[in-house]
């Protein structure tokens, strides 16, 4: 067997696995995109950090990149702010797609130490910003409610979330 | 032998066109308008030459007009609806409605004193053409007058030297029996919403393509609406109103980008200083000439491809406009004077209820599809068939004037 055939045919693996990835992630709408540039102009992200450009992504996903979107950091810039979605001439759901693909590369254990860190607060307090008797003594002083410091609820339901990312 | 009449719905240049046509074949043809004048939308489209003619066709509408104002060729009724069709064997009977305003042109003179007197009391119930060879020049709009609404005598009834203004308590109707129906009803363009990114009807700058229009058929110029200057920096958003399937608009509006840039032309001609940004997503090119055009602009102006996302108010009118720029791979603000969004054309909103009297189809897009079985009594031209410019428009008037005569030839 020659190399250049071994190349073909690894290529064309590559092909169908990006291929069967987009299926199975259900964003064949990417296909009615033609390119207006309303995402990635309304998007305010691409204001601050260039690197996050929702037509790219969406791009990249066409032409079969889409480990290459999985692999990557700037996927994780998106806020979904939905100005996309909201705008889109072809009723692409861009933001949602964004999500599956955050999904999907937290699946494959891609997601930034941030998010992890994120994901274990909660999952440890029950919120993203952990409270304790020192804000709540904070809170009496400006005369608000107690509130409890632990969201055990929270972490059972967050149990069964992990195992159905897993 | 008995004359054979052919209704001809719409007295825009498709319908006019059609008439004429019909005439010189030596029918009859029988021009309904509903509104006050003839010439419809095209008759506010103005001439954009720079020193050499754009070819935008408009001033073949004047042509038109000219020729129907001094030869009368036919007959035309305005402030007129059609309220009933009905067939019975080989022919329609058709009731129209008149009224119960509307100026005799048989009468009119086309002296003014009508709106002069309108002007006097601040109302502008009575209107006026854009086009000297608009024939009758002035019309009545019955929700602008002032009189009526008073309950007083209208002004201008009894200024007109004439005696040319009908004022009836309710309109006429006239039963006409037809041999055949010319479907040359047109479009409306589009108007954003309420709420639209594009910040129309909330800052003042913010113009469409028909306003702006109507601005240089008046004064000559394209101006900013909140001071009357000149603008210095021009944005242009193409496709507004068209390929969206959020507004139910899937379709080209074919018109609009030599639209575009023919304006820019005649700008950039008009004041050399003008800095010109038009914002696509693709430069459709119908129609003759276009390329030279395209890469005429391509040269004076800047062309970004990709639509603006937002649209800011900034000091002295300005508008903040933010877009995606290819040269610097990322999201920039930009402030222009004025921005102009290049609307598209919509089907009128009366093609359901006038499919269902006539028995034709809607396509896709909400415009009129002559039906297979009954294609020649019945003939749709001009844009009531879909989106086309002024020369495409005559084009189709006049194949449409053939047929509807080979039909009748025919039976």
């Amino acid at each position: 067997m020659n190399s250049e055939s071994g190349k073909h045919r690894v290529r064309a693996k590559l092909e169908t696995r990006a291929q069967e990835l987009t299926e199975r992630l259900e964003l064949q709408s990417v296909r009615s995109c033609y390119i207006c540039r309303t995402c990635t102009s309304s998007c305010p992200v691409t204001f601050i950090d260039p690197r996050f450009n929702p037509l790219a992504i969406l791009r990249m996903v066409l032409y079969g990149k889409i480990e290459e979107v999985l692999n990557s950091d700037f996927l994780w810039l998106c806020t979904s702010c939905y100005s996309c979605q909201e705008r889109c001439p072809q009723e692409i759901p861009i933001a949602d797609i964004m999500t599956k693909l955050k999904n999907k590369a937290f699946k494959l254990g891609n997601a930034p130490v941030g998010v992890r860190a994120q994901m274990d607060i909660i999952k440890k307090a029950g919120r993203t910003y952990p409270l304790d008797d020192f804000d709540n003594k904070k809170r009496a002083k400006a005369g608000l409610p107690e509130l409890p410091t632990s969201c055990d609820v929270v972490k059972t339901l967050f149990e069964s979330e992990t195992e159905s990312l897993k | 032998m008995q004359k054979e009449v052919i209704i001809v719905i719409g007295g825009g240049i498709t319908g006019l066109t059609v008439a004429l046509e019909l005439a010189q074949l030596g029918k009859h043809p029988l021009v309904v308008e509903r509104g006050p004048l003839l010439g419809g939308r095209s008759a506010s489209l103005p001439c954009k030459a720079t020193d050499r003619c754009l070819k935008c066709n408009n001033c073949l509408v004047e042509d038109t007009l000219r020729q129907i104002k001094y030869d009368s060729p036919f007959e035309f009724m305005t402030h007129t609806t059609i309220s009933d069709i009905r067939r019975e064997a080989e022919s329609w009977y058709v009731t129209l409605e008149t009224g119960p305003f509307f100026i005799d042109w048989e009468k009119c003179t086309d002296c003014g004193a009508c709106y002069e007197a309108c002007a006097r009391l601040g109302a502008s119930g009575v209107v006026r053409g854009a086009s000297i060879n608009q024939h009758p020049f002035f019309g009545i709009d019955q929700k602008a007058c002032s009189c009526l609404q008073k309950g007083a005598d209208p002004a201008c009834v009894k200024e007109c030297p004439e005696g040319a203004i009908n004022i009836l308590t309710r309109p006429q109707t006239r039963q006409v029996k037809a041999h055949g129906i010319v479907v040359a009803t047109g479009y409306t363009p589009y108007v954003p919403p309420e709420k639209n990114r594009f910040g129309y009807g909330r800052l003042p700058n913010v113009i469409t393509t028909q306003e702006a229009d109507e601005m240089l058929r008046e004064s000559g110029a394209v101006t900013r609406p909140s001071d009357g200057r000149v603008p210095q920096r021009v944005a242009f958003v193409q496709c507004v109103g068209s390929r969206d399937r959020r507004i139910g608009r899937e379709y080209c509006s074919r018109i609009c980008c030599g639209y575009s840039l023919r304006l820019a032309l005649h700008m950039i001609h008009k004041y050399p200083d003008v800095d010109i940004t038009i914002f696509y997503m693709d430069i459709q090119n119908f129609g003759k000439d276009f390329e030279k055009y395209y890469s005429e602009v391509k040269d004076k102006a800047k062309l970004v491809r990709g639509l603006p996302g937002d649209f800011y108010a900034l000091d002295e009118g300005k508008i903040s406009v933010s877009y995606f720029s290819e040269e610097q791979q990322k999201n920039v603000a930009q402030p222009f004077d004025l921005v102009l969004l290049t609307i598209g054309l919509s089907p009128q909103e009366e093609n359901p209820d006038l499919a269902n009297m006539l028995g034709l189809g809607i396509n896709e897009d909400g415009f009129l599809r002559p039906s297979q079985a009954d294609a020649s009594a019945v003939v749709v031209a001009g844009t009531a068939r879909g989106p086309m410019d002024v020369a495409e428009c005559i084009c189709d008037a006049k194949s449409a004037a053939f047929k509807m005569a080979n039909f009748l030839e025919g039976s």
